[in-house]
């Protein structure tokens, strides 16, 4: 595997993303996140939760470097993204695997060649990439679909597709934004094991998503945002599954 | 980017032709039209060049040398002539044959001929000469000069208003298809890169998702360009088919209209029309791509959607 965990700042080698003081303005002038502050170690699971237009996408589209920062310091994977070069960027990408709320695959492509596009950006051999893309497509259940195309799948399907892709180059980080969104609850439950199981073998997991019965049921650290900041963060709290029923009741959570 | 990524995007080049076959379509079908004009204007500047050429091969320079020279001697100039740049043949005219020419010209008696012949006996009163053809008109004046300075030469005579005439027209069609030429290649230009332009436009989605996992520019744009030279190549050929046929019928037609004159043969103007063709089409479909992509790859997610 041309594996590409390329950290450049590997003094901080345990902070995985880091946002410090961070503002995300808008051109239209929507105040998306306001004094964001937020670090996760590396190797951890979050569930980032809160409502419609919190800016979790916002956040999310920062740590991939999509979207400049107004203000404050990000760093991702060794990378400050207020200094980073734009011929970096494309490095910055490959230490991470993403996950897109409006899942992104390339029409023209089949499912097959959708999954293998990174393994084919870094450079991976022809036989490397057969078994590695036969293996993810196993593991999200779609290796029957292989040879569709995107626009042949169910909302669902589209979104393992998407995940499969971002598994395929076993990246440092995973970053998904409502993974779960489109599939029934028996798949959300599976989708999170899949997530949960490659987290056990090291990698970060980022997890934006709406399902609180979800949260509740996976007992792992929560991120809630409203309003374009933090407003609680059960960092450190080890099992407690109470955390989590505030977030029904907006507003109900305490620093 | 290493060698097989090099390979995968070169394949990825090749599919994308088909997978946006319409725009394809479209990109090759106004390429081959600008260069049917092109190859017409082209074919016609060839004729035309090369039925002024049969013109001015009747067209003859005659050198006289001068009285000192004994026939040898001006024969041997005469050869010496023949060597001079610009020159492309010459042929010695003695004097002795030329004035029993000139008489037999003069319609005489047997008695006046005879006359003629024992008194100007010794003593020829017509100069050694040749008869001198050209290479390139558009040098004639220079070679012209050259001759009369030849030590030995006496005058030069010849037609200076049909090299002139011949010469004028020869510039005209040269400037006038230069110019139809470049004025095509602009706008050929300008069309292709339109054309590239909504291709792009409508794979915009794809250029950032292909950025959004990590993909560098150079990875993005390599497909993009394969595609445009491929499109160029087959615009070449294809023109270049479709030229043939389109001269084919005119060397039938001409030979009927224009009685002695046969046209170029094809064979002999295919290879610079391919040459001429897949340069064009290479350089337009490569710039063209290059171009209109670089505004893409400077974006990022959101501003795509703006696009
Ligand atoms: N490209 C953009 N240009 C301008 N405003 C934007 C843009 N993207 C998002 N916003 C605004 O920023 C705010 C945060 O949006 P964001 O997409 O981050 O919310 P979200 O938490 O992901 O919401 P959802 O749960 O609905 O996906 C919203 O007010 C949204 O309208
Ligand atoms: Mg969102």
């Amino acid at each position: 595997m041309a594996s590409l965990r390329n950290d450049p700042g590997a003094a901080n080698n345990r902070t995985q993303i880091e946002f410090r003081g961070v503002y995300k303005n808008y051109k239209n002038g929507t105040h998306a996140l306001k004094d964001f502050n937020l670090k996760i170690n590396r190797g951890e699971f979050v569930f980032v939760v809160g409502p419609s237009g919190a800016g979790k996408s916002t956040f999310m589209k920062l740590i991939m470097r999509e979207e400049k920062l107004s203000a404050g310091e990000i760093t991702v994977s060794g990378y400050k993204l207020s200094k980073i070069r734009r011929r970096q960027i494309p490095q910055l990408r490959r230490t991470m695997g993403i996950v897109f709320q409006d899942f992104r695959l390339i029409p023209t492509m089949t499912v097959a060649q959708n999954v293998a596009f990174p393994m084919h950006v870094v450079g991976a051999s022809g036989q490397e990439i057969r078994k590695r893309v036969a293996y993810a497509l196993n593991l999200v259940g779609l290796a029957n679909k292989a040879r569709s195309m995107p626009n042949e799948l169910s909302g669902g399907e589209q979104q393992r597709v998407g995940l499969a892709r971002a598994l395929i180059n076993n990246p440092s980080l995973i970053i998904a934004d409502e993974p779960t969104g489109n599939v029934d609850p028996q798949m959300s439950y599976e989708i999170v094991d899949l997530l949960t199981e490659i987290n056990r073998r090291g990698t970060t997991v980022v997890m934006v998503t709406h399902e609180h019965q979800l949260v509740r049921d996976f007992n792992r650290r929560v991120v809630m945002i409203e309003n374009g900041t933090v407003v609680a963060d059960n960092a450190g709290d080890f099992v407690p599954p109470a955390p989590v029923p505030a977030q029904e009741e907006k507003g109900g959570e305490r620093e | 980017m290493n060698a097989r990524s090099g390979r995968y995007l070169i394949g990825e080049g090749f599919k994308n032709v088909w997978v946006n076959r319409l725009m394809s379509f479209a990109s090759i079908g106004v390429l081959v039209a600008c260069m049917l004009i092109m190859g017409v204007a082209m074919c016609l500047t060839q004729n035309i060049n090369k039925y002024l050429g049969n013109l001015s091969e009747q067209d003859v320079v005659l050198v006289y040398y001068s009285e000192e020279l004994d026939d040898a001697a001006a024969e041997a100039l005469s050869a010496k002539v023949g060597k001079m740049p610009n020159v492309a043949s010459v042929k010695f005219l003695p004097k002795g044959p030329a004035l029993e020419g000139l008489l037999e010209g003069m319609e005489l008696t047997e008695d006046q001929r005879a006359l003629f012949t024992e008194y100007l006996e010794g003593d020829n009163p017509l100069p050694n000469g040749s008869e001198v053809h050209i290479k390139d008109l558009t040098k004639m004046e220079s070679t012209i000069k050259k001759l009369k300075d030849v030590k030995g030469v006496a005058s030069v005579r010849y037609d200076a208003d049909i090299t002139k005439r011949i010469t004028d027209i020869r510039r005209v069609v040269t400037v006038v298809s230069a110019g139809l030429m470049i004025l095509l290649l602009i706008i050929a230009a300008v069309i292709v890169c339109n054309t590239i332009r909504i291709t792009m436009f409508s794979r915009k989605l794809e250029i950032s998702i292909m950025k959004a996992v990590g993909a560098t520019d150079r990875f993005v744009r390599a497909p993009f360009l394969v595609e445009g030279v491929l499109l160029g190549l087959f615009a070449a050929v294809l023109s270049t088919g479709l030229l043939y046929g389109v001269y084919t019928v005119a060397v039938v037609k001409a030979a009927e209209a224009l009685d002695g004159f046969t046209l170029v043969p094809f064979r002999e103007l295919v290879l610079p029309l391919l040459g001429m063709f897949a340069l064009i089409g290479v350089i337009i479909g490569f710039l063209g791509s290059r171009f209109t992509i670089a505004k893409y790859l400077r974006k990022e997610g959101s501003e795509f959607r703006a696009l």
